[in-house]
């Protein structure tokens, strides 16, 4: 598996969303990287190594519980990739990580780029568009979300 | 006297019109699966051109279902082998290329321009006439291999069917009937249909119908062999013809082939190296991706039934159509950005 997989499969489990769907958005590689930029690469390989301890199956979930999220080094970079892959945008680390671990000077709300904004999760998710960014046909905004979904 | 028409009666002209809807529909997945194989982000004026392309091919698709409502046909966009199993020849019967479905390459360009080619109806000596053909059965359901008629062009093809309008229009005017019998209530309009390029109005009679089915000329091909049509826009062909050139035209160029405008860049390696012509047996078996594949083309075949509906005394319905279309633009992204074991990218099969 490459480093791009095993970042893939990790935010399946994070996001609950298949690998397909996020190796689909066409952004899973600048989000790593942006990842990596913003909290250091050798911190990302500690999280994919945590991921592949991980025991296979139903019980990962819960493993991934103890062993990651309640990590106070790991616990909220991983919750930032969440919200990374839903909305394509860093978030600051909380202070209380950045005074124990370091402030990076990258680690600052930002969009990653146009194409992340419009690919994140979120959208999907509510059955919604990136507004202004995706048409989603005349008079849509009148129907409900999810209405016209495949 | 004779009739000169390749078109001699009703039902010919009903195999014609069908042929008409299946063809607009055939160039769209080569079309949207090039679109979509383009990175996200990259390669902005080929993504803007063929968008505005498959748009207009929506329009045209619209088009005809009007002109055979008006004649008193019935659109059916389900019915089997309505969508081609691809490669395919085109409906209109053009021998010497196939259209498939694939990665926007310089080899699938050269296509798209084969499909927006202009005609040679017109054009002195060089008549075109349809092959003599097997008249059992209707239009759909044939392989479009089948179709019995050849001709060089999409706009020949057209030219075909306004030759047909107008001499059985003739015809029934002798005898003090009309062929335009539809409902009117069938035809699709604008109210129903937002549409960037081009308008789309009611066809109740001979002019209605030559009026709308040159606007679908114009938009491929340009009007009388021009690079513009009649309300200055840029015809598909030239608008594909840019990309290969690597220049815009500009207003006030004339000279087809010598575009003076901006300089256009294309980076054919920003593109998902699409299999060409995927088809379901290409996806390894019970994978997420073949899901996927699958449930695209569900979502396809309940899109054809809307938009039969939709011709079919329901204009209404495309409204609800469009944003489903673009609901499943999602699973089209999804399936391209993903490698297949085999190597190449995914792809939506239209296996419907």
């Amino acid at each position: 598996m490459t480093r791009l997989e095993q970042f893939i499969a990790f935010s399946a489990l994070l996001t609950g969303e298949e690998a397909v769907a996020l190796s689909g958005t066409g952004v899973a590689a600048e989000l790593l990287a942006a990842l990596d930029e913003i909290t250091g690469a050798a911190l990302t390989d500690e999280l994919l190594a945590r991921f592949a301890a991980l025991p296979a199956g139903m019980q990962a979930e819960q493993a991934a519980g103890d062993s990651i999220m309640a990590d106070p080094r790991l616990g909220p970079v991983a919750r930032n990739v969440i919200l990374l892959w839903l909305t394509g945008s860093w978030t600051q680390l909380p202070d209380a990580w950045r005074d124990s671990f370091g402030a990076s000077p990258s680690d600052r709300n930002h969009v990653i780029s146009a194409q992340s904004y419009q690919a994140g999760l979120q959208w999907t998710i509510a059955g919604a568009h990136p507004s202004g960014a995706l048409q989603q046909g005349y008079g849509a905004w009148a129907m409900a979300p999810g209405s016209t979904a495949p | 006297m004779m009739p000169t028409s390749a078109i001699q009666d009703l039902h010919e002209l009903y195999d014609y019109l069908d042929a008409a809807i299946q063809l607009e529909h055939a160039t769209l997945p080569p079309y949207l699966v090039a679109l979509y194989s383009v990175h996200p982000g990259t390669n902005p004026d080929a993504v803007q051109i063929l968008r505005v392309v498959a748009v207009e091919e929506m329009l045209h698709l619209t088009i005809a279902a009007n002109v055979l409502n008006a004649v008193g046909g019935k659109p059916d966009l389900n019915a089997p082998g309505f969508v081609p199993a691809y490669p395919t020849h085109l409906p209109s019967g053009e021998t010497d290329f196939e259209v498939g479905t694939g990665a926007f390459t310089p080899a699938a360009l050269e296509t798209f321009l084969k499909i927006e080619r202009p005609g040679m109806s017109g054009r002195g000596a060089r008549q075109l006439i349809a092959k003599a053909r097997n008249r059992s059965g209707s239009f759909l359901g044939r392989h479009p291999r089948d179709s019995g008629w050849s001709y060089y062009s999409i706009g020949d093809f057209y030219n075909a069917i306004r030759d047909g309008l107008r001499t059985l229009e003739e015809e029934a005017r002798k005898s003090g009937g009309t062929i335009f019998t539809g409902e009117p209530s069938r035809q699709v309009t604008s109210e129903y249909y937002y549409s960037g390029g081009g308008k789309l109005r009611a066809v109740t009679d001979l002019d209605s119908a030559l009026a709308a089915l040159e606007l679908v000329i114009e938009q491929g091909e340009g009007e009388d062999h021009g690079i513009w049509s009649g309300d200055g826009e840029l015809s598909h062909y030239y608008r594909f013809q840019q990309l290969q050139l690597g220049r815009y035209y500009e207003p006030g160029d004339m000279e087809p082939g010598r575009p003076t405008g901006a300089e256009i860049k294309i980076d054919w390696d920003a593109v998902y190296p699409v299999k060409p012509n995927i088809k379901l047996s290409d996806f390894p078996p019970k994978s997420e991706l073949l899901g996927v594949a699958k449930a695209f083309n569900d979502a396809y075949r309940r899109f054809l039934d809307l938009l039969t509906q939709s011709y079919n005394g329901r204009p209404e319905l495309l409204l609800e159509a469009v944003p489903f279309m673009f609901s499943f633009r999602n699973m089209v992204n999804e399936l391209i950005r993903n490698p297949l074991p085999g190597g190449g990218n995914a792809a939506p099969t239209f296996e419907v």
